[in-house]
């Protein structure tokens, strides 16, 4: 269990990055949603022991991050952002590399462990080139490895999809998926179908803010009444903002649109089910179009 | 790898340029390459110490490494390691590479272990400090601007340090900052001493340098965690501290090192200034020669085998006709005067920088002997040019007591220094000192004693010089190798890694002395050729000098023993002294010994190496034509140049006999020719044969005639 309580977090005297921050994040997937700038990235670098909150506490099954720091490194695995090998470590030299930092002192130990791990990333055929010759998939798969290592009871992950194709997105996220049933994962990202499959809690933060908490329905409802279906006319459709219009399918007389508003957009606007999109759109969309 | 091996072959092609026709010295050209070489070697360890941090430590992608658990120290430690084995490769292939050429040179092997030893470890030190330097400045600057501040750092800490600060401000003690301990201008160049003399400041530096880089460590380390959580501000700030204190306190000895040379600088410059404002220079020098004339000097010199000795020295003699009983002496300033006794009984004597005043109690005219007891330790620096420059030495076995710098006492109150643009510099005019008979024993010192003096050694162990008639003496015990020209016991003491350059030398010289002695009862007055480079001794001896039974020659790298050294040898030799390539012809009374001295030279050239006039023509020194260029219209020249022309026609004609018959006459009526030479006085008449071209051409026609 993960409780942060009033964390903050600002860089000099103008620049807040957190303002205090309550959550208590436990077993399973959790998803931190949130646009670029909202301090996932500062919250989840805080997580993996990289930042000092300047105020508030974290602990992390009971372990405070201020004075147990070395404790909580050895239960945590940490996947940055934009993850990088040694480039010039064939990928099972790297794995076993971290397995030594790790602590993991018995060379027959390492090695099972990290052809155990190179299974579950599906790059075991791949162990023996260097990371340099990877796809970005391969390096987050390799990347996801390495922070898995040890058996970490909290893995956090920072937007891990980011860049990816579509396949290999899908691919991660099953694969995320997989881990989140034996611990904690955390995933940061700003794409909601990231989470929409396989978390079962989630918060939304912006401008360094929780705006929301909880489980992914109760996002959705945020969204109730606030999702208009119209099909609008190309002159219409040019007259709204388009940070309104959350989804768009040209249709053989106009644009059938999908829009987020607190009223409907238009008279002939039909009310329409929210998806988890909209919910997180709706809670967020009016900050957005600042 | 490629990098190391290129820097091996470097090396290599610089060591190769040992070879004739100039210097073979190998430490001469392998300092030369750590003190450029390695100094710009230093620019990799400072790049890939910024490369380490700013590849992965301090990159956001790479930020997985930081929260791993165990302590931040093992990854830099574990880069910095990575790092020193690097560039110890650079290291292994220098040493490599020396050993090679050391051992084609014919170094023997404890000498050049000793040199690898040396020239490791300040490797070793130079990349153990320039590699946690980059990585402290990668830790402190993010921006990539680290790399050029980086380039700055090993500028300032190598050439700018060595050219501005040591050489034109002269702040010797800066060397403490010094990345490569191997200065531009640096004593660890004299082969037979620098490691032992600077091995105490060395000391010093390395109990710094271990400090330095343990606070430069941790410093880097703490500056990048500061942000971690778990990093205890305070700790790491103490830490710091601590560090920084440490540094400080490590720096403490060598502080104290220069404190002590600070002090005796100033020492020198009062005693400048006192004797400026005291003395009326010259007159007052002139003056207190005449008060006595010492006939015989004896010297005690007891080391104690560290690093001082007691030195007793006797003076017999007279004093002058003007003597007031109060006899002027000049003894230098590092040496501690404790007792100065008249006769046996215990004297009064006042001393004020290098003069010493002793009431004799004695009248005009009256016999004296005067005994003074001093001492002296370590090695004693002036510091002129950027460079150091060595007075006296006594230090573990290494001997360095030079006869111009008043390590007796010499009669007479005389200006040894001066003191100009912050410096403190030898007086450059020769102390005239008087021949008389010289007695020296040395005991306590390991390693063989040379002295300017024909001795040897004792049964005890001691070494015993003497000389019935010399002017002074220096005494020299390092790291030197004899190389024997013939068997009656000339030779070549030079440095370990001049053994093959020496050996050529000496069996050249040996084989034009066996021919001169053939026809030539040769006067065996100087039977010992001390050859290394003295450019870091205070010692006044430019280019070659002869003192007493000793050539002595200051090696560079185009001053060494090569065609125009071996004929300043000969001549040595064969005259005793060491004046060339001047004339006397247009001094008080002209005489043409010199001229006569270079037919000496012709006659091997021409009968010993069969060479023809045109070819012997390419000798040095020995074309009256070439020596006399411009000055044709002189009649003298004129007659000189006519009789250089018969002199080789007849030897073209089988007629070398004769010319050996005159030659040895010649040598034999004027005291084997010998000029009392000494370095750059005057000439007067009575130091040197008349000869006249008159004489010359008489005793030509006679030989002519003969024919």
């Amino acid at each position: 269990m993960i409780h942060m309580h009033n964390v903050s977090k600002s860089y000099g005297k103008n620049k807040q990055a957190l303002k205090s921050v309550h959550l208590k994040i436990g077993h399973g997937m959790f998803g931190l949603l949130g646009p670029n700038g909202a301090g996932k990235s500062t919250l989840l670098r805080m997580l993996a022991t990289l930042l000092k909150p300047t105020s508030g506490t974290i602990t992390i099954n009971g372990c405070d991050l201020a004075r147990e720091a070395d404790t909580i490194r050895r239960m945590i695995g940490y996947l940055p952002q934009s993850f990088q090998a040694h480039p010039q470590m064939t990928g099972r030299q790297f794995l076993d590399y971290v397995a030594i930092m790790k602590g993991i002192g018995s060379g027959k130990e390492r090695k099972r462990h990290v052809d155990e791990l190179l299974e579950q990333v599906n790059l075991a055929d791949k162990a023996s080139l260097a990371v340099k010759t990877y796809s970005g998939g391969m390096r987050q798969r390799i990347g996801i490895a390495q922070a898995l290592i040890g058996c970490p009871q909290v893995l956090i992950v920072d937007e891990p999809t980011a860049g990816l194709d579509p396949e290999e997105r899908v691919r991660f996220r099953n694969l995320l998926n997989r881990f989140s049933r034996e611990r904690t994962v955390i995933l940061s990202t700003h794409i909601v179908g990231d989470i929409e499959t396989s978390c079962t809690q989630l918060a939304v933060m912006s401008r360094g803010e929780v705006r929301y908490a909880g489980h992914p329905q109760g996002l959705v409802k945020i969204g109730e009444g606030q999702v208009w279906e119209v099909e609008l006319s190309d002159n219409e459709f040019t007259e709204f903002e388009p940070s309104q219009i959350v989804g768009a399918r040209r249709t053989s007389t106009g644009v059938r649109c999908r829009i987020v508003s607190s009223s409907p957009p238009v008279p002939h606007a039909a009310s329409a089910v929210p998806t988890l999109e909209d919910g997180y759109l709706a809670l967020i969309g009016g900050e957005r179009s600042e | 790898m490629a990098l190391p091996l290129l820097f091996g072959a470097w090396l290599a092609g610089d060591l190769m340029k040992a070879a004739l026709p100039q210097s073979q010295d190998l430490h001469l050209y392998v300092h030369d390459f750590h003190k450029v070489k390695h100094s710009l070697s230093l620019v990799i360890p400072i790049v890939l110490g910024i490369l380490f941090v700013r590849r992965d430590i301090g990159k956001v992608s790479y930020e997985w490494m930081a929260a791993l658990p165990g302590s931040s120290m093992v990854i830099w430690s574990a880069k910095w390691v990575a790092g020193f084995v690097y560039m110890s490769l650079f290291t292994v292939v220098m040493a490599v590479v020396y050993v090679y050429f050391a051992v084609s040179h014919g170094i023997e092997t404890g000498i050049y272990m000793t040199h690898v030893w040396t020239f490791v470890s300040h490797y070793e030190m130079s990349y153990l400090i320039t590699l946690v330097l980059g990585m402290a400045l990668a830790a402190c600057i993010r921006h990539r601007v680290v790399y050029l501040i980086g380039l700055c750092g090993w500028m300032f800490g190598t050439y700018f340090i060595d050219l501005v600060l040591l050489d034109i401000l002269t702040l010797p003690f800066m060397r403490l900052l010094h990345l490569n301990q191997f200065n531009l201008s640096s004593s660890w160049q004299l082969e037979a001493w620098g490691e032992v003399w600077r091995r105490q400041e060395w000391l010093a530096f390395i109990i710094f340098a271990f400090a330095f880089v343990i606070c430069l460590f941790v410093s880097a380390v703490a500056v990048h965690m500061r942000n971690q959580p778990g990093m205890q501000p305070l700790w790491w700030r103490r830490a710091c501290w601590i560090c920084i204190g440490l540094a400080v306190l490590a720096a403490l000895p060598y502080g104290m090192l220069w404190n002590e040379r600070y002090e005796s600088l100033g020492t020198y410059k009062q005693e400048t200034e006192r004797y400026v404002e005291e003395n009326a220079g010259e007159e007052l020098e002139r003056s207190s020669e005449m008060v006595f004339k010492a006939e015989r000097t004896e010297i005690k010199v007891q080391a104690d085998g560290d690093d001082s000795a007691v030195i007793t020295t006797l003076l017999t003699g007279s004093l002058n006709k003007n003597a007031d009983g109060t006899v002027p002496f000049t003894l230098d300033i590092p040496f501690r005067l404790q007792e100065v006794t008249v006769d046996g009984a215990p004297a009064e004597y006042d001393r004020q920088g290098t003069a010493v005043m002793v009431k004799t109690g004695k009248k005009a005219n009256d016999r004296v002997s005067i005994a003074f007891r001093y001492d002296i330790s370590g090695v004693q620096r002036l510091y002129s040019n950027g460079g150091e420059a060595i007075t006296h030495a006594l230090q573990d076995g290494t001997v360095l007591l030079n006869g111009n710098l008043a390590w007796y006492p010499i009669p007479g109150n005389h200006l040894m220094y001066g003191y100009a643009n912050r410096e403190i510099r030898v007086n450059r005019t020769r102390i005239a000192m008087q021949p008389q008979e010289f007695d020296v024993i040395v005991k306590g010192v390991e390693r063989p004693v040379y002295a300017t003096l024909a001795g040897e050694q004792a049964d005890d162990g001691s070494w015993h010089f003497s000389s019935k008639q010399a002017k002074s003496v220096h005494l020299y015990a390092g790291y030197f190798i004899e190389i024997p020209i013939g068997r009656d016991g000339t030779r070549i003491v030079t440095t370990p890694s001049n053994r093959r350059e020496a050996e050529r030398m000496a069996d050249q010289v040996d084989e034009a002395m066996s021919y001169f002695e053939e026809w030539l009862p040769v006067h065996p007055r100087v039977n010992q050729i001390l050859y290394m480079p003295m450019r870091y001794l205070e010692q006044s001896i430019y280019g070659t000098e002869v003192s007493g039974n000793t050539m002595l020659i200051s090696e560079l790298k185009h001053h060494n023993l090569d065609n125009y050294q071996f004929v300043r040898i000969i001549n040595s030799l064969l005259f005793g002294d060491d004046a060339l390539n001047i004339s006397l012809t247009y001094d008080e009374k002209p005489t043409f010994v010199m001229e006569l001295r270079a037919l000496f030279t012709v006659m091997h050239t021409r009968d010993k190496l069969g060479l023809d006039e045109q070819e012997s023509q390419r000798s040095p020194y020995i074309s009256f034509s070439k020596s006399f260029r411009g000055e044709e219209d002189n009649e003298n020249v004129k007659r000189l140049v006519k009789l250089e022309g018969e002199f080789h026609a007849a030897l073209d004609n089988g007629g070398a006999n004769r010319l050996k018959k005159l030659l040895a006459e010649w040598y034999e009526r004027f005291n084997g020719l010998h000029i009392d030479y000494y370095g750059n006085a005057d000439y007067p008449p009575e130091k040197y044969p008349i000869i006249t071209i008159d004489m010359l051409e008489q005793a030509w026609e006679r030989v002519s005639d003969d024919e």
